[in-house]
């Protein structure tokens, strides 16, 4: 009964309603800016919560997260930039759709999933936080090499016809990812520049992968669309915004899916809504027999996977900072500092001493869906008028956004001159139809793929056999062995044609993680 | 029409990034810019006084990201002294290359002591990693005002009890036991090579990514055991989750007096204890001392506050305020004994001795 009563507390006191629905509104705008991101919301917005109570603070906080997690894909849909990683696959499908003048439309769908994501996510956060959160712990460093495996087998599946040069796209990803200092070793790796310059120490901390993002995406679109100034943009059909019951309950079970699977992947420390929407994009692909718009060129089911996955990834995330007080993503590692400035001990220990302010966040994430759904309904229709803006306006605002985008993440300028060095390998890249999206993928995975090898050959004392041994003699890596094992069995060709004779079957054991 | 277009969008492109990269870098040279202006306007007044300063507000690096002991320690401590400097300080977050990104960061900002650094231990182990030519011999220490204590911790279900059990076990299984650690130059793996020297032992050395997910591989079985500070380890003690065998400290920690202290298990370990992490302010050398003096007035004093002692006793972290030459010979003594044990492990391939570090 206290239970509710604290989660009531967010929907009863009139301040702390306020401080949530701010944060959602200005989470929204704000992730929907390209460039800038969620993480660097709630980075500003720590700053002033010092001096504020724990529960407004915290509030704001869990309003900023939502509603930025959300507004991500409103640029992705509009302009093919996703405003966060967590929103590159919602691009794939959502920007054809706006091309087809058809954004409303998918902006309407992503509100309603997000919503549907993050209750879910919610729901599961309520009733299954210490049960999920000791599962979580119990993922062993091969379970996660295993698991990036499986992310780094989606490049199949990130829109493009060519698997050829989807492969070659992520393998410019991965080996973006390993420059800079070896973390484990302290060794460099293709680290460049005259000793003791700003520009070696950049490099030996490594390119930051929303830098890479800015880059490839936005800075790289621009000066794509420069190319052609003449092409008339979209007229939108801005009618048929919110979507029927129909539409919702037809993709209720593929929602529920991905909704659980972004919750898990959310779940796991290492983790977040990036590769959650991924994988969740991913599944959707696999499962979905015949969409009505194939992948790619406006389906919807890739709007649905990936938007409610990367909401319902929030819920998951906050499942290991609630209860054990380890960030399950940057937003949540930003939300402990903050606990800790307030005298909190965020921990194993804050359901117990706080339980006041652990039940009050379950409850806001509550309430701040339900602002979603409001808020995410508003200034669609003017949202929509940027794809209508003249290019020759539009895009040098884009590029300026890049720019402040890229500064503001560590308010470093080197940081920009690299986001323009890799919109300059973007442009190269599209002129070569070589799709982006796969080298965001493996500057993503190439981390938790070799980090995580390494550290499950150095615990076996480097034996091939003992690893081999372990990866089928836990439950969890087993698991995730089968699946990958199905997942690539799938693809190949031999197989496609099997399973061509025999309709049914074999297909909806995919990638369920 | 389309040629005009092209051209004017490529102008206005031009237009708009120069305007936003002179946006973006010019904070640095528009402060220098003032600086004369400021101090003519004023000179006056700071001949009677001593010194005018500070005039505006003061900006802050802080080494690491936000929600960390160093973040939380030095906004704590800031917004303290901030009431006593009356001038606001700014704080930024400037994360990277440990410590790297911020000290290369003040050090290429004037010394004019608007810029002030907000470090931890990291930088003084930078020259030996290689990660930094530059450490804190470029930097003046206002004030030191937090350290705290590394500690072996285990899982409540681990079979081992005491220090001695566990140190016997890796003696015993070599090649067996898995520590989790922080990578090359972490503290995990100092005081690894502490016991190396110390206990001879040699466990199997698992890098994580900080010093959270340490903590959780070994509550999750997959390290059978981890050292790390005492920030992190203190909630999951409290809550039962894993169980303290020993503090790297020569006398026991207030508030944790039941933890047996690492010299009580092996008395050879003095030769490296007291020594922790330390968290404090830096200016760059070369500040007028009437500043530093007035900084370390400042701060020195925001060190006692109770509110900010509090705050770090309840994350595991312990006040300390050390100033002035003592200050400077804590930060060097801590360079000597870690870079001299990390290059003696096998930590690294380069020699103190080339970075004119001397031996303990």
């Amino acid at each position: 009964m206290e239970i509710f009563g604290h989660m009531l507390q967010a929907l009863i006191d009139p301040q702390l309603v306020i401080y949530l629905a701010v944060g959602v509104f200005l989470g929204i705008y704000i992730g929907a800016v390209p460039g800038l991101s969620v993480t660097m919301a709630a980075s500003l917005l720590i700053s002033f919560t010092y001096s504020w109570d724990v529960l407004p603070s915290m509030a704001a906080m869990v309003g900023i997260y939502i509603g930025g997690v959300y507004g991500g894909s409103r640029s992705a849909i509009l302009l093919n930039i996703p405003g966060a990683p967590a929103a590159v696959a919602t691009a794939l499908d959502g920007y054809p759709l706006a091309k087809k003048g058809l954004a409303g439309q998918a902006i309407g769908i992503t509100v309603v999933q997000s919503v549907l994501g993050g209750l879910i996510g919610t729901i599961i956060l309520a009733v299954g936080a210490p049960a999920l959160a000791k599962v979580a712990l119990t993922f062993a460093p091969r379970d996660y090499f295993l698991l990036a495996i499986m992310g780094l087998l989606l490049i199949g599946s990130l829109g493009s016809d060519s698997p050829a040069r989807g492969v070659m796209s992520a393998a410019i990803g991965i080996f973006i990812g390993f420059i800079g200092m070896d973390s484990q070793t302290g060794h460099m790796r293709f680290v460049i520049g005259p000793s003791g310059s700003l520009f070696r120490t950049y490099m030996t901390l490594g390119v930051s992968y929303v830098v890479v993002m800015i880059g490839l995406f936005g800075m790289s679109e621009a000066l794509m669309q420069l190319r052609d100034l003449s092409v008339k943009p979209v007229k939108q059909k801005v009618d048929k915004i919110v979507p029927g019951w129909k539409n919702i309950l037809k993709y209720l079970p593929l929602s529920i899916r991905t909704s659980l699977m972004g919750t898990f992947i959310g779940a796991l420390p290492g983790t977040g809504g990036d590769i959650a929407a991924l994988m969740a994009y991913d599944h959707a692909k696999r499962t979905t027999k015949d969409p009505e718009t194939p992948f790619g060129e406006g389906a919807l089911e890739g709007l649905v996977a990936c938007e409610s996955a990367n909401n319902a990834a929030i819920g998951g995330a906050c499942i290991p900072m609630l209860t054990l007080g380890i960030p399950g993503d940057a937003v949540t590692a930003i939300m402990l500092g903050a606990m800790y400035i307030h005298g909190l001990n965020p921990g194993p220990l804050l359901m117990k001493n706080s339980a006041d302010v652990f039940w009050y966040i379950i409850g806001a994430m509550f309430v701040g869906n339900i602002f979603l759904l409001i808020f995410g309904f508003t200034g669609i229709k003017l949202f929509t008028k940027i794809v209508e803006v003249p290019k020759h306006i539009l895009m040098p605002i884009i590029i300026i956004l890049s720019v402040v985008g890229a500064f503001s993440i560590n308010n470093n300028l080197m940081d920009v001159y690299w986001m323009l060095a890799f919109g300059v390998l973007g442009y190269i890249m599209k002129l070569y139809h070589l799709p982006v999206a796969p080298t965001i993928l493996g500057i993503i995975l190439v981390d938790l793929i070799e980090l995580n090898f390494r550290r499950a050959a150095v615990t076996v004392g480097n034996s091939i056999t003992a690893l081999l041994t372990d990866l089928v003699s836990h439950p969890i890596s087993l698991v995730l062995l089968v699946v990958i094992i199905g997942m690539s069995l799938s693809s190949a060709g031999v197989f496609q044609k099997i399973r061509a004779k025999f309709p049914s079957g074999a297909q909806a054991k995919g990638s369920k993680a | 029409m389309n040629h005009f277009k092209r051209v004017f969008a490529l102008l206005v492109c031009i237009c708009l990034m120069a305007a936003a990269l002179a946006g973006c870098g010019g904070s640095s040279s528009t402060t220098t810019a003032s600086d004369p202006s400021n101090s003519s306007s004023t000179s006056a007044p700071a001949e009677t006084t001593g010194i005018d300063y500070p005039t505006k507000d003061i900006q802050g690096s802080i080494m690491w990201s936000a929600g960390g002991v160093c973040d939380m320690s030095a906004r704590a401590i800031g917004a303290v002294a901030q009431d006593a400097l009356g001038s606001n300080i700014i704080f930024t977050n400037r994360a990277g290359s440990g410590g790297a990104v911020s000290t290369t960061y003040v050090n290429a900002q004037p010394a004019d002591g608007y810029e002030l650094l907000f470090g931890a231990e990291n930088p003084q182990i930078a020259k030996v990693m290689g990660t930094a030519e530059i450490d804190y011999d470029d930097f003046t220490p206002i004030d030191l005002y937090c350290t705290t204590y590394a500690a072996v911790s285990v899982s409540k279900d681990s079979p081992y009890n005491t220090l001695e059990e566990l140190m016997d076990a890796i003696l015993a299984n070599p090649g067996k036991i898995v520590m989790a650690t922080t990578g090359a130059g972490g503290l995990p793996e100092v005081v690894a090579a502490m016991f190396a020297d110390v206990v001879g032992t040699d466990p199997i050395l698992v890098p994580f990514d900080g010093e959270n997910e340490c903590m959780t591989a070994i509550m999750g079985g997959n390290a059978d055991y981890t050292i790390t500070t005492l920030g992190s380890a203190a909630a999951f003690y409290q809550s039962g989750d894993i169980k303290l065998l020993s503090m790297i400290a020569e006398s026991p920690v207030e508030g944790y007096e039941d933890i047996p202290i690492v010299v009580d298990s092996y008395a050879d370990f003095s030769k490296y204890v007291p020594w922790g992490p330390f968290y404090g302010v830096f200016v760059k050398n070369g500040t007028d001392q009437a500043i530093v003096d007035k900084l370390t007035d400042i701060f020195s004093a925001a060190a006692e506050d109770s509110d900010f002692q509090q705050l770090l006793r309840d994350n595991g972290c312990f006040p300390m305020n050390v100033s002035g030459d003592e200050a400077v010979e804590y930060v060097k003594s801590y360079r000597s004994i870690t870079s001299w044990l990390l290059y003696n492990s096998g930590a690294t391939q380069n020699s103190p001795e080339d970075f004119g570090i001397e031996k303990p």
